[in-house]
């Protein structure tokens, strides 16, 4: 065989004056170039000259040699250059590492061009167009990935290189039956592969396919592209395409619609499917009502209403009263009712240690009340502790009293008549007058109603208005409270009439009043980013001499620019350079917020620049905080980025560093992030143990010992913290708080920053916790923390609006997902103990009745699990007879009683956990499912109730297909309001809505 | 049949060589190697017939004696590079070269006449070891030797009789290799007198 060893040969043929003989040395050159490039690259001036000689019959071919000798150089702008120049020689379908490498140059390049022609401004647009060769190279790459069905791929680069026409082909081409990778994963949707065989079914595969592509996009969009407008337009498109669809899901239409924030195309699309009205329709019509209200603004909503208004079909009323949103509290109302697993002992005992006289003690002790209770309605602490309570003086009254807010947020239907003893007006002698009281009352009454302020608006303004006539310091207290529960009723309703009553009360150039001002400003006109009010806002906190004025107009700017990305830019440059540090301040919180959930590249480098350059501490510390913000879709990226600012030398840069991660991290229990906490829990500065404290709580929030094992010893050092003698008050401060927010809302409740059904930011959420850390100046803010708390719970709701008592299928251990045990057991444990472990024939009676109730659930799960491995179950009946303890565990409300028995067994269970088959459990609707253990739930389809949504392990209101019919009685679970309406109105509105009698319900009522 | 001319051309070479005509040989040369190259035993590859690269080598080895008759350094260069790959693989190539060591001594010698020592060397140690008994590598071998020694009487001895050089073609480079130990004995003066 003959083989080369070196190219010495054909090089020297490229010196041949015949072109003839250079071609053929080129030719066999492009053969040898990834073996001998070391010896051509010597001559590869030379080629460079053959490629550019004008009569050279062969110049593409001597580029292409030249591109292969500077990829083994790699020079891989040159080769890339010397690829595009051989066009069509440059063969992209070969799999080889260089045509790899440059095709993926090149689209790299290609996309960096166009990115640059879609920022630029029209006119300049021709110059900046990319190299004609290159499109070329891209668009030979886009029609290959189309022909071989990787549409994802194209997609992938288009909706970075700014194509929307590939884009749209790629989807056209899936939906004309094209080949996708997608197909194969909808092959294994049960409600594809159970379609009819043949063109049909083909038909509806590409279909599906074409759909979940047009999904891909949307996620892609949403999670991977930076720029705002680019991405805005492609959403727009996704909507025609959907639309243009057969069977449009409606459920994609409408997140994607919630994005583009285009309430009138919401709002038509309920509107179509109202009249279209069928059963199907209806219900997908309620679902997706309950989502807008969940993850949507007022603003938003008031547009959707109006809309709907105007039909007067059969579903009408119902969808109407469902964008009230009042449905949506009552049934999370009820679930935190219901369920609430607050452990008393915990308060009682932190209440006991911090002495109430010291005000920061006193406000410590009430926030921890509020966020434990929050939602839940159980005000009990305060009514047994009514001596502790009267010891609050001036604000920690106004905090004690909004705190009631927090615990009755969303109880809409009595919220008003529970506060009423301490609003001002009408009752004022009765209360005492008390000012505090009195502002602490309206603020509590906008948390009450937060985000559905319509009814409560009205009330509060007149506050805001006369808060003015009374005058004095008193007078501000009242107006201050009223500002707040304004803004926080009227979040984002952009309600020009409130924004100039809330403009007075700034003008008057009260310090107190004027902060909540401008804060409820800002949280009024949330992300309209309105040009009047930035203007006007700015210009008064150059003008006023109040600091508290200029803090809060500077966050008032930032919830201004609430989601605004590019568009906040150049406000943010402006304050970046102002002269006072409290502007600056406000300017990070406008990336922070602007920026929110987008990961945003410059705006990461923009804070991490001023966290460490800029001289106030204010300053540094919020924009390490802020990073919290714009991370927060991408946790596990935070713990590595604030590390070394976590071990800064300036305790602020720490502290921001601690809450980044408490922001970002929050409710994932993240062990990275814990790790680095941890540390700074011996902090030698008070605020920074304060700030790991309240992080800390953040991310174990609703975790357990099964899923973080920590945070056992966590809640201890909690405890620890709050009963040392010698421990800051700052640091007592942080984990009364903490211990507020780890059990938050009766142990029901998650702080998510994103919404769970739609993947948009949930705004409550973020507007809540940007609030809450301006607590550092002011305590009262702390109860925003309260907006951030989500219930966890799947709700099926049927179509008229009434839960019914269903369960689903949950496919994990049932210890896995429990609720921690209660510090009681422990501590009221001992002598219990000692009484009953003599009992030595209840222990063999127990043991019996376990027995038998064990082969009942052995048999039981048989039937329900298809057998995997049933001998496994035989040969190991240990594990088997423990995981009837977990269900039992789960079952009853005692566990105290298995404790004992699984005392021994626990070590044992952990080691074989792993090695067992889960069998799963069963959950009653309306219960807590944690955010992790969704993945694990499904519903069987033999259920009565179904939801009509396609579950894609999001929680919350799911809206479910009754099969049997809604004249078939069912138990139902029955609202908070309902239990507390007087009996003949509950007669009454139940006829209205379904025509059978309301006593069987309170027969089977829990 | 381009095979047929193939051939016929080959001998009209090789009998314009024998015949020392170089100048026809350099017209007939070029073409020659594009039909070479057609036949792809230009190089010999993994594809060409091994037959025919014996065939083909002798046609470059005519070209690069051709090149020195003509005292064309960079022509004989070139041949000589793509003669590389034949000399590679001799043992495969039947018959073996009758020219080849003449050739590598050649370039030895026009190497040496250029002062390229450093490559003198490394095409010295790419060849064999009993390369240096052959007759003709001996030559440009003992030349490089005196001239290190500064034996230039040797040298001058040894390029300008005609006794002393192993072939014609040889004699070619003398005046090129007397230049070049002029230019090394004043180099040589000028170093001492300074």
């Amino acid at each position: 065989m003959a083989t080369l060893t070196s190219a010495t040969s054909l090089l020297a043929l490229l010196d041949e004056p015949d072109q003839s003989l250079q071609v053929y040395a080129l030719k066999n050159l492009n053969q040898l170039a990834d073996e001998f490039w070391a010896e051509i690259a010597d001559y590869v001036t030379k080629i460079e000259e053959l490629y550019e000689d004008d009569k050279f019959p062969q110049s593409k071919l001597a580029a292409l040699v030249a591109s292969k000798v500077y990829y083994n150089l790699a020079e891989f702008d040159q080769s890339m250059h010397f690829a595009l120049a051989a066009g069509d020689l440059f063969d992209l379908s070969l799999k080889t590492e260089y045509v790899e490498t440059i095709v993926s140059k090149c689209i790299d390049s290609y996309i960096r061009s166009s990115q640059e022609a879609f920022d630029a401004p029209l006119k300049d647009q021709v110059e900046v167009a990319p190299d004609p060769n290159l499109v070329d190279v891209v668009e030979r790459m886009f029609s290959r990935c189309i022909e071989e069905g990787e549409h994802k791929h194209a997609i992938g680069v288009a909706l970075e290189a700014r194509r929307l026409d590939t884009i749209e082909a790629c989807i056209n081409h899936a939906f004309q039956g094209g080949l996708t990778n997608g197909k194969i994963k909808s092959a294994d949707n049960p409600l594809l592969s159970d379609g009819v065989n043949g063109v049909d079914d083909q038909a509806k595969k590409s279909e599906a396919a074409g759909a979940e592509l047009i999904n891909y996009v949307f996620e892609a969009s949403m999670a991977l592209v930076a720029n705002k407008r680019w991405r805005d337009e492609v959403l727009l498109r996704m909507v025609e395409l959907v639309e243009r669809l057969h069977n449009p899901d409606y459920f994609t239409v409408a997140k994607i619609l919630v994005h583009l924030n285009a309430a009138d195309k919401a709002g038509q699309n309920i509107l179509d499917l109202l009249t279209e009205n069928t059963e199907t329709s209806l219900l997908i019509a309620y679902q997706i009502a309950f989502d807008l209200v969940s993850s949507t603004s007022q603003e938003f909503l008031a547009k959707v209403v109006q809309m709907v208004e105007g039909s007067s079909t059969p579903g009408t009323s119902q969808a109407l009263k469902i964008l009230s949103g009042v449905p949506t509290l009552d049934v999370e109302l009820t679930f935190l009712y219901d369920n609430n697993k607050t452990d008393l002992l915990i308060l009682n005992k932190t209440k006991e240690t911090l002495e109430a006289r010291n005000s920061i003690f006193h406000n410590a002790v009430t926030f921890e009340n509020a966020f434990l209770h929050a939602g839940t309605t159980a005000d009990g602490f305060f009514r047994d502790n009514l001596e502790w309570l009267s010891r609050a003086m001036n604000w920690s009254k106004f905090s004690a009293t909004a705190a009631l807010g927090v615990i009755h947020k969303g109880n809409l239907s009595q919220g008003m008549n529970l506060l009423r003893p301490y609003l001002p007006g009408d009752s004022a002698s009765q209360a005492g007058g008390s000012k505090y009281s009195q502002g602490g009352s309206l603020y509590a009454l906008g948390l009450v109603f937060a985000g559905h302020g319509k009814d409560v608006l009205d009330f509060l303004r007149k506050y805001i208005r006369e808060g003015s006539n009374s005058g004095g310091q008193e007078g501000e207290v009242v107006q201050h409270g009223a500002a707040l529960g304004v803004g926080v009723a009227g979040m984002a309703t952009c309600d020009d009439d409130i924004y100039e009553e809330l403009k007075n009360i700034l003008f008057s150039d009260s310090a107190v009043a004027g902060e909540a001002a401008g804060l409820a400003m800002g949280l009024v006109m949330l992300g309209s980013g309105s040009e009047k009010a930035l203007e006007e806002m700015l210009q008064y906190a150059h003008e006023t001499q109040h600091e508290k004025i200029i803090r809060g107009l500077a966050v008032g700017i930032a919830l201004l620019m609430y989601g605004k990305e590019e568009a906040a830019d150049a406000l943010i440059d402006q304050l970046l350079d102002e002269q006072d540090p409290i502007l600056r301040y406000g300017g990070i919180f406008t990336v922070a917020l602007a920026y929110c959930g987008t990961g945003n590249n410059t705006a990461i480098k923009r804070l991490l620049h001023v966290a460490v350059s800029d001289v106030n501490d204010d300053v540094r510390r919020a924009s390490v905080m802020s990073l919290g913000f714009i991370l927060f879709r991408n946790p596990t990226a935070v713990p590595r980025m604030v590390e070394l600012l976590s071990e800064s030398y300036n305790p602020h840069v720490r502290y921001g560093a601690a809450l980044a991660l408490g922001i970002s991290c929050a409710g994932t229990g993240l062990s990275e992030a814990i790790e680095l906490l941890e540390p700074m829990l011996k902090d030698p500065t008070d605020f920074v143990r304060q700030g790991a404290l309240i992080s800390l709580a953040m991310i174990y929030i609703q975790q357990n010992e099964k899923t973080t094992p920590k945070v056992t010893s966590v809640r201890k050092t909690f405890a620890k913290i709050i009963s040392e003698k010698h421990e800051d008050a700052m640091a007592k401060f942080g984990a009364a708080l903490a211990q507020g927010i780890i059990d938050a809302g009766g142990r029901n409740v998650t702080i998510s920053l994103e919404n769970r059904q739609t993947g948009t930011l949930n705004m409550k959420a973020i507007v809540g916790v940007a609030v809450f850390l301006q607590f550092w100046y002011w305590f009262p803010l702390t109860c925003f923390l309260s907006l951030s708390f989500t219930p966890t719970a799947i709700i099926g709701v049927r179509s008229d609006l009434k839960i019914p008592e269903f369960s689903f299928f949950c496919n994990a251990k049932s210890s896995k997902f429990d609720y921690p045990p209660k510090t009681e057991e422990q501590t009221s444990k001992a002598p219990e103990k000692v009484a009953t472990a003599v009992l030595s024939t209840t222990a063999r009676a127990k043991a019996r009745a376990k027995k038998s109730e064990k082969e009942k659930a052995e048999a039981e799960m048989e039937m329900e699990v298809d057998e995997k491995e049933p001998t496994a179950i035989e040969a190991e009946e240990e594990p088997s007879k423990m995981e009837v303890d977990g269900a039992e565990k789960e079952q009853e409300d005692e566990p105290a009683e298995d404790e004992e028995e699984d005392y021994d067994e626990e070590i044992a269970e952990d080691e074989i956990e792993d090695k067992q088959d889960i069998k799963g459990y069963k959950v009653q609707n309306m219960s807590r499912v944690l955010p992790a253990q969704l993945k694990y739930i499904s519903f069987s389809r033999d259920e009565r109730f179904t939801p009509v949504k396609k579950f894609r392990s999001s929680g919350g209101i799911l809206v479910v297909r009754d099969s049997v019919g809604l004249r078939v009685k069912t138990p139902f679970i029955k609202t908070v309001r309902e239990r507390n309406l007087p009996p003949e109105e509950q007669d009454e509105e139940d006829e209205a809505l379904v025509p059978e009698p309301f006593d069987y319900e309170t027969d089977t009522e829990l | 049949m381009p095979q047929k001319t193939f051939e016929t051309r080959a001998r009209e070479l090789a009998s314009a060589f024998a015949a020392k005509d170089y100048e026809r040989c350099s017209h007939l040369l070029p073409p020659l190697k594009v039909t070479l190259s057609q036949l792809n035993i230009l190089v010999p590859l993994l594809s060409s017939e091994l037959e025919l690269l014996a065939v083909a080598r002798d046609i470059l080895e005519i070209g690069a004696l051709t090149a020195i008759f003509l005292r064309d350094d960079l022509l004989f260069s070139r041949y000589i590079a793509q003669l590389s790959p034949f000399y590679a693989m001799k043992d495969k190539i039947q018959p073996p070269s009758l020219n080849e060591k003449k050739l590598i001594a050649l370039r030895l010698l026009l190497l040496l006449s250029k002062n390229d020592i450093a490559e003198f060397h490394t095409e010295l140690e790419t060849l064999e070891d009993e390369a240096d008994k052959d007759i003709y590598i001996r030559y440009p071998v003992t030349l490089e030797r005196w001239l290190m020694e500064g034996s230039y009487d040797k040298v001058w001895k040894a390029t300008t009789q005609r006794s002393e050089v192993p072939t014609e073609e040889f004699a070619i480079f003398a005046d090129v290799s007397v230049q070049t130990v002029q230019v090394m004995a004043d180099e040589l003066l000028v170093t001492i007198s300074v």
